[in-house]
């Protein structure tokens, strides 16, 4: 609280120096998770399978980042839970990350936040984060037993398109499970050609788009949050495709090679440009039926 | 309200250091450092007589000096019975449970090298002398082939099944400070009779164990 202002009852309420306030909170974040964040880029965010870690950190910072006006505003109420779950936070966060257990290392974000943002400010304040809070939930990498009972039928389902597809136009081609044999090529469909990566960091972007683009359709927001699953399927299944037509007509060294990232952009471009389509046609469904509605009721009020 | 802020810091910062301070530095491997799995492992035993083929002996490419040879070691062998049922063993010991060891995991090596893992399960056999030992079994298909396998996951000297078992055991060791070293025994064989498959190599195991000196065995099969 700013002494000055207080004796000067002209000014407006005092204002709190936001980042006198803060900036400790900052440094112990920045103690414990900066070493989380350095240690996993050098371990699994390499990993095809986990590629969507920065990805899932950046746009929950971002979120955070938006909503930090409006929490430093709000009055101070601390919650009596967050003494007991910021401390929670924290012996979660020692044993994981001294015992190599991620759930509870990256996990841990969660917690300690909002039990900080308890401690600060109060519910009020972790209602007004609850966004990037759930999102940091994508960060935290699954049992490897989960993922592959995720992964697996995306795969397969994934296969078994990509094979439909190119046999209907007439190409030589064969599936076995998830191994794709075309022309004298064996291409595997794994995990991150169909995966749960894709998945997540298509959701990320997904939602970053819709909080770009703002609309106010309860409706269309939730519906182009559901529809990116369907999406991201399609568009890894054009991935597959593409990648199978490569190394058939370039060969094995093409469709490992350079092709291959190529092939990666193609499924995020046509993920996006599917996104932003399905955003076309849902608002503007919603104009028309908005407007339907909307004379139908003026002519029912023109009768006499 | 600053004191507050103060506090917060302060402990979060000290969980950072907690954190560090308590991360396991002792090898187990230090203990275990004079021992050759190839030697270790018999070549005949009751039914079973190891068979010179074109498999051959993967060598673990990341060998540096002859100090760390025993850090990281593969045993890859093929053996046939009586009847001519032929079995591939393969062992892998790496000091710890993290990287050289985890990519000669069966759920996750043969993967990548292009099966399909069909089914697994994990069973607790009771070993000759009354020791309950979990191994996992899983039936692993390519397009060319069907191969079931057998396998069993050692942290230091605790036999585990894998997935959340193998963590409790790493974390068994870990809140002691000591990192454990550990072996990953796997039987398989190219068979599309599932069932004689897991028999057969059931009996390989057991055969292998009854026939080891409780040293050697130990390393193989843990001890508890």
């Amino acid at each position: 609280m700013s002494d000055a202002a207080a004796h000067h009852p002209g000014l407006p309420a005092p204002q709190r120096p936001a980042i006198a306030e803060w900036f400790p909170i900052f440094i112990g974040l920045i103690a414990l998770y900066v070493p989380t964040w350095v240690d996993l880029s050098r371990s699994i965010w390499a990993t095809e399978a986990q590629a969507h870690g920065p990805i899932i950190l950046g746009v929950a910072l971002w979120f955070f980042w938006k909503q930090r006006i409006a929490i430093h505003d709000m009055p101070a109420s601390p919650a009596k839970a967050g003494w007991p779950l910021f401390i929670l936070g924290l012996l979660l966060y020692i044993l994981g990350r001294s015992q190599d257990i991620l759930l509870f290392e990256v996990g841990s974000q969660i917690i300690v936040i909002s039990g900080l943002l308890l401690i600060v400010r109060g519910w009020a304040a972790l209602r007004a984060a609850w966004f990037p809070l759930f999102f940091l939930f994508f960060m935290i990498p699954l049992p490897g037993a989960v993922v592959d009972a995720l992964t697996m039928p995306m795969k397969l389902a994934v296969s078994y398109v990509a094979e439909y597809v190119l046999h209907a136009v007439g190409y030589p081609i064969a599936r076995s499970g998830v191994i794709l044999q075309i022309g004298q090529y064996k291409l595997l469909v794994a995990d991150a050609c169909a995966g749960l990566q894709t998945l997540f960091t298509l959701e990320a972007l997904g939602l970053l788009y819709l909080n770009i683009i703002r609309r106010d359709s309860l409706f269309r927001n939730i519906t182009l949050a559901i529809l990116i699953v369907p999406i991201s399927f399609a568009a890894n299944t054009l991935r597959v495709i593409s990648l199978s037509l490569i190394t058939y007509h370039f060969g094995d060294e093409a469709g490992q090679g350079f092709m291959h990232g190529f092939a990666g952009m193609v499924l995020f471009i046509s993920a996006l440009l599917l996104i932003i389509a399905f955003d076309w046609v849902i608002t503007n469904s919603l104009a028309v039926y908005r407007r339907l509605t909307k004379s139908s009721s003026d002519c029912h009020k023109r009768k006499v | 309200m600053k004191i507050k802020r103060f506090v917060l810091m302060v402990l979060m910062i000290s969980a950072s250091l907690v954190a560090a301070l308590l991360v396991p530095r002792n090898f187990l491997a230090e203990l275990n450092i004079n021992t050759d799995f190839e030697k270790l492992t018999p070549e005949i035993f009751s039914e079973w007589k190891k068979v010179d083929d074109e498999v051959g002996v993967v060598i673990d490419p990341v060998q540096k000096s002859e100090l760390d040879r025993f850090y990281s070691q593969t045993v890859s062998r093929v053996y046939a019975n009586k009847a001519g049922y032929r079995v591939m063993l393969s062992i892998a010991y790496g000091k710890a449970q993290t990287d050289s060891l985890r990519v000669h995991s069966p759920e996750i090596c043969y993967p990548a090298q292009g099966f399909m893992i069909l089914s697994s399960k994990t069973k607790t056999v009771e070993f000759p002398g009354g020791r309950g030992i979990p191994l996992t079994f899983s039936v692993a298909k390519s397009i060319e082939r069907v191969e079931p396998l057998t396998y069993l996951v050692l942290v230091g000297a605790r036999a585990s099944a894998a997935g959340v078992d193998r963590k409790l055991a790493q974390l068994e060791y870990g809140l002691q400070g000591v990192i454990p070293d550990g072996v990953i025994l796997r039987v398989s064989s190219i068979d599309s009779n599932t069932d004689r498959a897991e028999a057969r190599q059931l009996d390989f195991l057991t055969s292998l164990y009854r026939s080891m000196a409780l040293d050697s065995r130990a390393k193989l099969f843990g001890l508890r």
